[in-house]
């Protein structure tokens, strides 16, 4: 038998093996492992977060309207950017507030 | 706590600075928080309240709160600006004519030390607002947070009348009240357990409230509030999960909608992870001395979480650390702390020095042992004396779901819609 036949024979064979009975199960991919929590990989979290911060950036310290609002983690509108102050001292009592 | 939004105000304190050997000097400058009692009662009876006293009807003297004043101005506690928060029972449930009176006296100790600016918070239960009450604040610049839980349903079942009748009719008579006048507002409500099922309806009620912000607290186990929903039961795990899918629901709708709501432990987290000196900061208001006062209405006084008034420490007996009626407030130590010497021996030691040892204790092991740290710096002694039985311990129900549930539930966001560092 040359080579040929019996790739060809090989191929009937594999053919009529797969259509006529159960094929052997695959065995389950092993679980993937799972994601760490955020919490893990905070540092990393916090340096994309920072280079979106510094992307939208304006010259004059000011967040502009329309990228207060683009994402929900943006600076909101009161916030400077030049000064984190102004952040702190927004809105002392509400820091805590209670029932 | 949401500890984790005046965690991050203040000066610096970098990390490194706290260990329990020695009691600290109170620091200069940097109380920003003073919680009035003008009363300790209250025209409702909420379900999960946390104060003792709320059927007493006693005020406090205006004498004292000259007292009071005089000598938080003298004390060299407070910072530029100092919220005052009239709270610790329902504020509005004493007359206005006292606030008037109260209000000059403290407008007159604040003009004569000349450099602190002082702003009046009311927190309240809203059911009293008229015409009138929004006159006064308007006049004084009150900053006005209202307490309301949700839709009508969720709100009525905790938030009710001595005589069991839900409120949340007239706390929106209230608010309607405010819009009118033009003030704005803030809320906060309480997360129960029945809340935890209804993100999407929690978040159309405040998206739709015209509240400038909204705060959470979940139900805490908290002085008088010996049981909160949020507990694991004989036939339930505590509410972890729940709340997971809470806020993970709570982001899908703020993403979809973004700057329509602003939350404060959301910002909170956003903030610490912002904060110049993240990963560096060793404590917060709540456990750090002179950051936070709380005076009663007799004149009690002690620092750290306002929740601590009334409270009692099983070997250390009530948090209060003097009375100002009779005693004095602790001076700050001067600036340029390097000839003041800390407080040297325990002989020598101040009541307030001993137990801020002991809450220095667990925010220490809270920085050993909890990769939250970062964002809580430590937690609140309320929750730890409530929950533990100590002001020196760690890891609280508070603690997981107030604060690390939530962290997690932003870093996932964040961390699924930021885009790789190039």
């Amino acid at each position: 038998m040359t080579r040929r036949y019996r790739t060809l024979l090989g191929i009937l064979l594999g053919l009529v093996g797969s259509a006529s009975g159960p094929t052997q199960a695959k065995p389950a991919p092993a679980p993937a492992a799972p994601a760490a929590p955020a919490i893990e990989r905070v540092a990393d979290i916090r340096a994309r977060l920072q280079a979106h911060d510094a992307a939208l950036r304006p010259v004059d310290g000011t967040t502009p309207p329309e990228a207060q609002v683009a994402q929900w983690f943006n600076w909101p509108n009161w916030a400077n950017w030049s000064n984190w102050n102004n952040w702190n001292n927004w809105n002392n009592w509400l820091k805590w507030g209670k029932y | 706590m949401p500890v984790l939004e005046q965690v991050l105000r203040g000066p610096i304190t970098r990390r490194a600075a706290s260990t329990n050997s020695l009691p600290r000097a109170l620091p200069a400058g940097q109380l920003s928080l003073l919680i009035l009692q003008a009363s300790p009662f209250c025209n409702l009876d909420c379900r999960y309240c946390y104060l003792p006293d709320r059927d007493d009807a006693r005020r406090m003297p205006l004498e004292l709160l000259d007292r009071v004043m005089a000598q938080v101005m003298a004390s060299g506690l407070p910072g530029p600006e100092l919220s005052i928060v009239w709270h610790a029972g329902e504020p509005m449930a004493v007359p206005r004519g006292w606030y008037e009176a109260a209000f000059a006296t403290v407008a007159s100790h604040a003009a004569r030390a000349g450099s602190t600016r002082v702003t009046h918070h009311f927190q309240t239960n809203a059911v009293l607002i008229d015409g009138a009450w929004c006159d006064f604040f308007r006049r004084h610049g009150v900053r006005v947070g209202i307490s309301v839980d949700g839709p009508a349903a969720l709100h009525n079942a905790h938030r009710r009348t001595r005589d069991g009748r839900g409120t949340h009719a007239r706390v929106m008579q209230g608010i309607t009240q405010l819009q009118a006048a033009g003030l704005p507002f803030q809320a906060i409500a309480v997360l129960t357990r029945d809340a935890l099922g209804q993100a999407d309806a929690v978040y159309d009620f405040f998206a739709g409230l015209g509240a400038q912000q909204v705060g959470f607290n979940v139900e805490e186990v908290e002085a008088a509030h010996g049981q909160s929903s949020l507990q694991a039961g004989a036939d339930r795990p505590d509410a972890e999960a729940a709340l997971r899918a809470f806020w993970a629901q709570f982001l899908q709708r703020l993403r979809a909608e973004p700057g329509r709501l602003r939350v404060r432990e959301l910002q909170a987290v956003l903030a610490a992870l912002r904060h110049p000196a993240f990963g560096q900061l060793t404590g917060n208001a709540q456990n750090q001395p002179g950051r936070m006062l709380n005076v009663a209405f007799n004149g009690d006084w002690c620092f750290w979480s306002p929740e601590l008034m009334g409270a009692h420490h099983p070997q250390r007996g009530p948090v209060v650390m003097g009375n100002l009626a009779q005693g004095s407030l602790p001076l700050a130590a001067p600036p340029a702390g390097p000839t003041v010497p800390a407080v040297p021996t325990a002989a020598a030691q101040p009541l307030w020095a001993a137990w801020q040892q002991e809450i220095d204790a667990g925010v220490a092991a809270c920085h050993t042992g909890c990769r939250y740290f970062d964002f809580c710096l430590g937690g609140a002694p309320a929750n730890k004396l409530a929950e533990l039985g100590q002001v020196g311990g760690t890891e609280t129900l508070a603690c997981r779901l107030g604060q690390q549930v939530v962290v997690d539930a932003v870093l996932a966001s964040l961390d699924g819609q930021l885009p790789p560092l190039r």
